[in-house]
């Protein structure tokens, strides 16, 4: 059994969709869908996983999944105009390179550390990874660029050295 | 991944998409006639790929590009 990656689209009309139906549609189908609606050409492309054995059962599989999805909005399902199945090595190939991105915590996690030290492993240190991305809500990191950095990252330990005495 | 979910709706507002949750948890990001609606949040690598091609042909710019 092999897991695609099931893209269908529809012409669903102009009318934008209502929370329900974004919900229903959602409900619907198996795997993680992504609905995207263009209110200015009425194309509707559903996005989501389908589990089979080959591309011709994984085809028609989204295409009954996608179908019942726009029944239980629209009664009747709008038109389907292209209907595409790609394996996961296909469709990352499509996609091309995505930075991993992560944050703080995930940071911390890396090293081992809070979130309040990771933070300051990364801001304190000048050779750490230039952020990738600075949102207003946030700094955000390359994760591949991250474990490298912790490979060389020389650690310093605190605390009394070894052999010291507990007391003043 | 809840970093990168952090990241996906911060930016998406900095690129302009208003971005909501219907009471089922489902992300909707808007922009103009554009709509892009997931969730509630992508697990898997494989889960992330699909959301990229959305947000991607809504224009917005996933690093990567």
């Amino acid at each position: 059994m092999t897991t695609w990656h099931a893209e269908v689209h529809a012409d669903a009309g102009t009318s934008r969709l209502t929370d329900d139906q974004i919900d229903t549609i959602n409900s619907r189908l198996p795997g993680f869908p992504v609905i995207r609606h263009d209110a200015s050409t009425g194309r509707l492309v559903l996005r989501f996983q389908a589990g089979a054995a080959t591309a011709r059962e994984a085809a028609a599989t989204a295409f009954d999944d996608a179908c019942g999805a726009l029944e239980a909005v629209y009664g009747e399902a709008p038109p389907v105009t292209q209907l595409r199945v790609l394996t996961e090595a296909q469709m990352a190939a499509e996609i091309g390179p995505v930075a991993d991105i992560i944050g703080y915590t995930e940071i911390g996690e890396i090293f081992g550390v809070s979130r309040q030290r990771a933070q300051q492993i990364a801001t304190r240190h000048d050779d750490f990874p230039a952020p990738v991305a600075t949102p207003l809500a946030g700094t955000f990191y390359d994760r591949a660029a991250v474990l490298a950095y912790k490979q060389r990252w020389p650690r310093k330990r605190t605390g009394r050295p070894a052999g010291m005495p507990k007391g003043g | 991944m809840p970093d990168r979910m952090d990241w996906l709706i911060s930016k998406a507002e900095e690129d302009g998409i208003t971005a909501r949750q219907t009471k089922a948890g489902t992300w909707i990001l808007e922009r103009d006639d554009q709509t892009v609606a997931f969730g509630p949040t992508p697990e898997t690598p494989a889960e992330w790929l699909g959301l990229v091609a959305a947000l991607r042909e809504m224009g917005m710019k996933i690093p990567g590009d």
